[in-house]
């Protein structure tokens, strides 16, 4: 029934993200083939921020929208074996805003505090913070711009994969050492 | 087989219609199996289990098939006491499950008075003996009658649309552990319209403010028929709350089994009922959203206190909001549009506000009244919204109320550009911004977003605007506003200073380029074009401006903010002046004072209508008192000519016709006498202080002349939304 609303919000999703768009990033829906879009796959590139370890790394994501949408969240999916901490062997990133369990556990809105935010100021906030995640009302940019915020911030309470906890929470250098090699992995694409 | 019974068609053999004939190979088989099942009992341990257990499948299928079809097979009246030799045979679990099955469909069978009184409660409490065996009972409560209150509460809550029809199974289940099977009979005759499908509802009673109830027992899977019910399994659990599951498919006819297990966690209905759904109404009946004036205390809360920019769009469809709605709680300005957020439910039924996440059951949506979505115009994407109700409509992704953004100079420069500009005036009811295609327009529509630097963002603005307002607008109109703007010192000014050189490569109309070329087209003989202009120069002139103005005098508004900003070089200025008072004769004495009002516009509508440009394009104004001006003042609108005004093709010619001196208006004369300068100051005054620096700042010279009782209207931003 609501397919007809996926489908158009995700047009309506299009227009605003050629009309605006932070810097750096990609976002377009999958050309077949045939050369028609798929607006229900998006392929996109976030870049990694500048001043940390992610910089100079343009990383594809991909977004697999259902007819559910925005219902429920679009699945997020870096490639295979990304190191990140938050992200499952499969790829996909586990990220607060991404969960449609609306029932979400406090530890996930660490996540969506930027950072820019103190430590002890989110702590401070995680307390009066409404646990939240996935609401039809978050659009692409905003998801695309909080895995951005993700990818050096990641959640230690939350981990998806053993490799990257494990070295961000045991061996920090090497942890950074993994993340600036990855960084140069996924150079500009000019 | 019963299904297409109702064909009569001869069957091999038999002779027989197709019905009979499948009826008669039932009783057949009845007949022949019971035979076998007594030959077994008989025999007693000595027989073969298998074929014992599959005897007993065979009579219940018989037994099922006699009442789908409503018959009594013939010597039903030997089955009671065969049955309850049966039941003693329980040797292992094979043989139990066998004698359940068929115990079951004697269980209908019963009910349906097969046997006297006596006999069916005997079997019955055997059957009930028997499925004790399997199952837990003691937390399952069978209802009977059809469920109650807490049902409808939550159809009418969270499944608005589906309508309850037959009820075919109600069981409650209490916390714990469960085990159990349920078997349920469906007849040929039970009432139901073909539409109407069998539906399996699982609700927890303990909480059914919030959609939490209609989720699935996490732990508790749904089995009919010994088939998985989607969603409701173990193995593909649905952790969301879900719609009443479409059962129908693995249904039949006659017996049907229920088997629920495991930990449930509360208190539980589970209901099989045929359901249908209906439509929508065309016009819901909604309660009205009433602000709750409490102000939540809690730190997370969205209420903040200033102007609030909301989106009239949806947030679930990121377009138009049709029926602005939110929750009865809700505390946000913010709404949903109903038909999208009824749609999105009734697929996936979590019934939480898209903004806030807040619970929002269907009874719970309010209609919002204070969403003005009429007055703002099909463009406007947000609205700011000030503590005090007023309102005003904000561009699309400007994170401030108003973008710096000066249409008017860019006008002044270009002399094609003048004629082409129209009024600065936005119109909301233009095409939607949306639909123009970013890649055409890309640098407006990213000017418009970013907010950068003046010139861009003004060139840009400004050409539009102008293309757009030539096609719009009267030709005369525009003629004597904008030609008496550009003569004005300002215009000259910028051109010098260069701002003007984005402007005029934006400009439709091909432009030098280099701001010192700018000058050039006014000293020389005018073309027709320029001429325009230059006449427009003239405009103090009485005789020039009266055709001209009152038919369009929206026109006028357009470039007045510009204008006003700087000091005239002396010679470009004469220049023009000369030029005009050559070219139109009557006027020029009027045009040689510099500083002649540009903004004079001898007509209120003038006024009015430069306001509006001076807003800019941001801001939406009503459309102006005039009926006049009709002008988009768009970006995006700038390519599209309106059809709407009538003279846009005629708008040149046009132009010299109204040069003519013949119609002089009093009014004009006194406009030609006040300093322009003044009708400047006033519109910097009345416009937000958004106008670039550079250009207001030297403008204007103090005036003192009054100023028509129509000037002062436009100027505030909030005049235009306020009505």
């Amino acid at each position: 029934m609501s397919g007809g609303i996926a489908r158009g919000r995700l047009t309506e999703e299009r227009k605003a993200w050629r009309k605006n768009h932070p810097h750096a990033f990609v976002a377009k829906p999958e050309t077949s083939s045939d050369g028609t879009n798929n607006l229900m796959v998006w392929q996109c590139i976030i870049p990694g921020k500048s001043g940390t370890d992610w910089e100079g790394g343009f990383y594809p994501l991909t977004l697999n929208f259902s007819e559910d949408y925005p219902s429920k969240p679009p699945k997020c999916k870096f490639p295979q074996g990304f190191f990140h901490p938050n992200v499952y062997p499969s790829g996909t990133v586990c990220l607060s805003i991404l969960n449609e369990d609306y029932v979400t556990t406090l530890h996930h809105c660490f996540v969506l505090l930027r950072a820019n935010v103190l430590k002890e100021k989110k702590k401070a906030l995680q307390g009066s913070l409404t646990p939240q995640g996935w609401r039809p009302a978050i659009t692409v940019k905003q998801i695309l711009v909080g895995i951005q915020d993700l990818l050096d911030e990641p959640n230690p309470n939350d981990p998806a994969q053993t490799e990257g906890y494990q070295l961000f929470v045991q061996d920090k250098n090497e942890y950074k050492r993994r993340v600036k090699q990855q960084a140069k992995q996924y150079p500009t694409v000019v | 087989m019963s299904s297409a019974s109702t064909a009569v068609r001869p069957v091999a053999g038999t002779g027989l219609p197709e019905k009979a004939a499948a009826a008669l190979v039932n009783s057949f088989r009845l007949a022949s199996v019971t035979q076998r099942l007594a030959f077994h009992i008989q025999t007693g341990a000595k027989s073969d289990v298998k074929e014992f257990q599959s005897c007993c499948i065979s009579l219940a299928k018989g037994i099922d098939f006699a009442i789908a079809n409503n018959e009594i097979p013939k010597k039903v009246e030997e089955l009671p006491s065969l049955l309850k030799q049966v039941c003693r045979h329980r040797d292992d679990v094979y043989t139990k499950t066998a004698v359940l099955v068929l115990m079951i469909s004697i269980k209908h069978a019963c009910k349906l008075g097969w046997f006297s009184d006596s006999q069916a409660q005997e079997l019955i409490a055997l059957a009930d003996q028997m499925k004790n065996g399997f199952g837990n009972p003691e937390n399952t409560i069978p209802a009977i009658q059809s469920p109650g209150g807490t049902l409808s509460q939550i159809m009418e809550r969270f499944y608005p649309l589906v309508k309850l029809g037959h009820v075919l199974v109600s069981l409650e289940v209490k916390s714990g552990y469960t085990m159990l099977a349920h078997d349920f009979h469906i007849s040929k005759n039970m009432p139901h319209s073909p539409q109407e499908k069998i539906r399996l509802f699982v609700v927890q009673t303990e909480n059914i403010d919030t959609s939490a109830c209609i989720i699935n027992p996490p732990e508790v899977s749904f089995i009919l028929n010994g088939k998985v019910v989607e969603k409701r399994v173990n193995i593909s659990m649905d952790s969301g709350p879900q719609l009443p599951t479409n059962v129908t498919a693995i249904l039949k006819y006659g017996t049907n089994l229920l088997q629920v297990m495991g930990n449930s966690n509360g208190h539980y209905i589970i209901v099989i009922a045929f359901t249908g759904l209906s439509q929508l109404p065309e016009k819901p009946v909604l309660k009205e959203y009433v602000q709750s004036g409490v102000v939540e205390a809690s730190p997370d809360s969205d209420i903040i206190e200033g102007p609030s920019r909301v989106s009239l769009r949806c947030p679930i469809s990121r377009s138009r909001i049709k029926l602005p709605v939110k929750g009865q709680l809700c505390k946000h300005l913010q709404c949903f549009d109903f038909w999208n957020y009824v749609n999105i439910n009734m697929r996936n039924p979590s019934w939480r506000c898209p903004h806030c996440n807040q619970p929002v059951s269907y009874p719970e949506i309010r209609l919002d009244q204070n969403m003005i979505l009429k007055d703002a115009g099909r463009n406007a994407a947000d609205v700011i919204i000030h503590a005090d109700g007023t309102w005003k409509v904000a561009m699309e992704n400007n994170g401030n109320e108003e973008p710096v953004r000066d249409a008017i100079i860019h006008d002044l420069e270009d002399p094609n550009s003048l004629l082409d500009a129209g009024p600065v005036v936005l119109d909301l009811t233009g095409d939607d911004e949306d639909d123009t295609d970013i890649e055409l327009f890309g640098s407006t529509s990213k000017a418009v977003d970013q907010k950068p630097q003046l010139s861009d963002a003004q060139g840009q603005s400004n050409n539009n605007k102008t293309s757009k307002d030539a096609s719009v607008d009267d030709y005369c109109s525009m003629f004597n506003f904008s030609d008496v703007i550009s003569l004005d010192e300002v215009m000259l000014d910028h051109l010098n200073t260069g701002t003007g050189q984005d402007y005029s490569n934006l400009s439709q109309v091909p432009m030098p380029r280099d701001p010192t070329h700018v000058p050039a087209p006014f000293s020389q003989a005018p073309s027709p074009r320029e001429r325009s202009a230059t006449t427009s120069t003239v405009f103090p002139s009485p005789q020039v401006h009266a055709s001209p103005v009152t038919p369009g005098g929206t026109y006028l508004s357009r470039t007045s903010s510009q204008m006003s900003s700087s000091t005239t070089s002396s010679q470009s200025r004469v220049h023009p002046v000369q030029v005009t008072s050559q070219s139109l004769g009557n006027g020029s004495s009027l045009a040689q004072s510099p500083r002649i009002p540009r903004v004079l516009a001898p007509q209120p509508n003038s006024y009015f209508a430069r306001s509006l440009n001076s807003n800019h394009l941001t801001t939406q104004t009503q459309r102006p008192s005039s009926p006049p001006v009709q002008s988009v003042s768009r970006t995006s609108d700038l390519m599209d000519v309106d059809s709407a005004t009538p003279d846009t093709s005629n708008w040149r010619p046009r132009m010299r016709g109204s040069i003519t001196p013949g119609s002089y208006s009093p009014a004009l004369d006194y406009m030609i006498i006040r300093p322009t300068q003044q009708s400047q100051t006033r519109l910097q005054v009345s416009q937000p202080g958004q106008t670039p620096p550079v250009q207001t700042s030297q403008a204007l010279p103090p005036f003192s002349t009054p100023l028509p009782p129509t000037f002062t209207r436009p100027s505030g931003p909030t005049a235009p939304w306020g009505t």
